[in-house]
């Protein structure tokens, strides 16, 4: 699992929003309070068991 | 101790760590769905809540704006709904916009899809966003 889709697992977050890209995957964007850091994750079939995760982005602050 | 005054004393801070104190008070959680829509189409964002922990939603925000200035006085009216797994938990709308503190907070257990939508139902294009607010912790 990667870094950010395991974030996404276990919660450990304060902010989500999601964006639809127009090739049908997933944007998923996380922030944490305190560390100012953007986590970004491209993945497909979110939750399904069909999931991809294409590709994750950490961007500093 | 003066009244009104805590009683705060330099040898009684406690240094938590983030597990510890999510464990005992629970971390914030806001979840955002924005996008540009037309009549009856959404915006949708999904999250599971991971095992051993419980969400819990107390407010929802919703604001909506004609993406063209000719549109910019009509009727901005959108609908905000909460899904868990295929259940609806809250159905909301407002003309431009709406917040909402729920006095019966949504409760999402573990394992559950908690699903944030929210519609377009003016009839023309806008910008709608939703914004879902609550807390999630160790039960």
């Amino acid at each position: 699992m990667t870094i950010v889709r395991d974030m996404l697992a276990t919660g450990d977050f304060n902010y989500m929003s999601q964006q639809k890209m127009p090739d049908g995957s997933l944007l998923v964007i996380l922030t944490l309070r305190g560390d100012n850091h953007i986590y970004k994750l491209w993945v497909r079939d979110l939750y399904q068991p069909t999931e991809q995760v294409i590709k994750e982005e950490i961007t500093p602050p | 101790m003066a009244k009104g005054r805590p009683d705060f004393s330099p040898t009684a801070v406690d240094v938590i760590l983030r597990p510890e104190w999510a464990a005992q008070e629970g971390t914030d959680k806001q979840f955002l769905a924005e996008d540009v829509k037309t009549y009856r189409q959404l915006v949708e964002t999904i999250y599971t809540v991971p095992a051993g922990r419980k969400l819990i939603i107390t407010d929802l925000i919703g604001r909506a704006f004609a993406t063209a200035a000719a549109n910019a006085d009509l009727n901005q009216i959108m609908e905000i709904t909460c899904f868990t797994d295929t259940t609806e938990l809250v159905i909301v709308g407002g003309n431009g916009g709406l917040a909402v503190t729920l006095s019966k907070p949504l409760v999402i257990l573990a394992g559950a899809l908690f699903s944030l939508r929210t519609y377009c139902n003016a009839n023309h294009e806008m910008n709608v966003a939703a914004l879902a607010s609550g807390y999630e912790y160790v039960v």
